[in-house]
């Protein structure tokens, strides 16, 4: 069954098999990929749509736990949010309109770097601190957090 | 002769460990900081050596690859994150190929996207773990398809690479 092209008898024999043309089964792959991820960003189209109109809620995650979780309207005064922890501190500006992480212990960064997040569906990851900023839409983002608590 | 085939691939073995470990950190500073927005996110340059290892070596000392790479990452300056992330990375793009590889009509192109694609899926998994939040999965078709045009072009240049080895290799054997 498998076998290696007669130039190149210096390999054993479990060796996979040398076929470096692009063949029928390479279109299939391809398709299987691409199709998961067309239904992947459907799925989350979707669900943006779906939560569209209901109330941006601010929410704050470390290691799956949610710190805070409230409407974004409830900040019509700005508020400097302040994460410590034995990994680092964080500080996360909160506004009605847009939420960012203004500072962080973390090495890289990328966090802050990501800037201003406003709309559902936007968020910053750091992963050094474990925490997860992310705004989300009412009434999904409710019963995410719950599952969340709950399979803590 | 079977002595000198042993010490022939376990040179090749130690040889792609390096150049996969080479690639690691160079797909670190290559890769713009805002294209993939999740720190520890790698393309999986590093599939190059794992892929000339599963198709001149063998499919145990891939993974020694896979394996002893995210190791040696950690060893060099790397941090507790990047180790999960690669490890989960090249343990998942490992386990992928040596599923595809053999079957029909899957050439090394194929072997090699598919590979690239669940090193994405692994990577997501170890941010799940860490994070503990679904908000990851965002960048998960993302993550697939970047990977995948990478895997495409890895595949391309691993072909060279297999079939110098094998030149090298019926020159000394024999």
């Amino acid at each position: 069954m498998r076998r290696t092209d007669g130039q190149s008898n210096t390999s054993r024999k479990d060796l996979p098999k040398r076929n470096f043309r692009f063949s029928s089964g390479d279109v299939c792959i391809l398709l299987v990929i691409v199709c998961f991820c067309i239904f992947l960003i459907a799925g989350m189209w979707v669900r943006m749509k779906i939560s569209k109109d209901s109330a941006p809620y601010v929410r704050i995650t470390k290691d799956g736990q949610v710190l805070l979780e409230r409407p974004l309207s409830d900040f019509s005064e700005p508020v400097d949010y302040l994460i410590s922890g034995e990994r680092g501190s964080m500080n996360i500006y909160i506004s009605s309109e847009k939420v960012c992480v203004t500072d962080s212990s973390c090495p890289d960064k990328i966090c802050m770097h990501q800037g201003d997040l406003v709309r559902p569906g936007d968020g910053a990851v750091c992963l050094p601190n474990r925490v997860v900023v992310e705004i989300v839409s009412g009434s999904s983002g409710d019963s995410e957090g719950k599952v969340d608590v709950v399979s803590k | 002769m079977n002595k000198r085939r042993t010490a022939y691939d376990l040179t090749k073995t130690a040889m792609m460990l390096a150049l996969a470990l080479v690639l690691s950190i160079l797909e670190a500073w290559l890769l713009p900081k805002g294209i993939i927005p999740v720190p520890g996110f790698k393309l999986g340059l590093a599939n190059i050596a794992l892929l000339v290892t599963l198709y001149s070596v063998g499919r145990k000392e891939a993974l020694l690859v896979a394996v002893l790479r995210s190791l040696l990452l950690l060893a060099f300056g790397g941090n507790i994150v990047g180790f999960v992330f690669s490890l989960l990375g090249g343990i998942c793009a490992w386990a992928t190929m040596c599923a595809v590889v053999d079957l029909p009509k899957v050439s090394i192109f194929g072997t090699s996207i598919a590979g690239a694609a669940t090193h994405g899926i692994g990577q997501i998994i170890a941010a799940l773990l860490l994070t503990r939040t679904f908000f990851v999965l965002l960048y998960l078709p993302y993550l697939i398809l970047l990977g995948s045009a990478a895997g495409a072009v890895i595949a391309f240049l691993t072909i060279p690479v297999v079939k110098a080895l094998d030149h090298i290799g019926n020159g000394m054997i024999q």
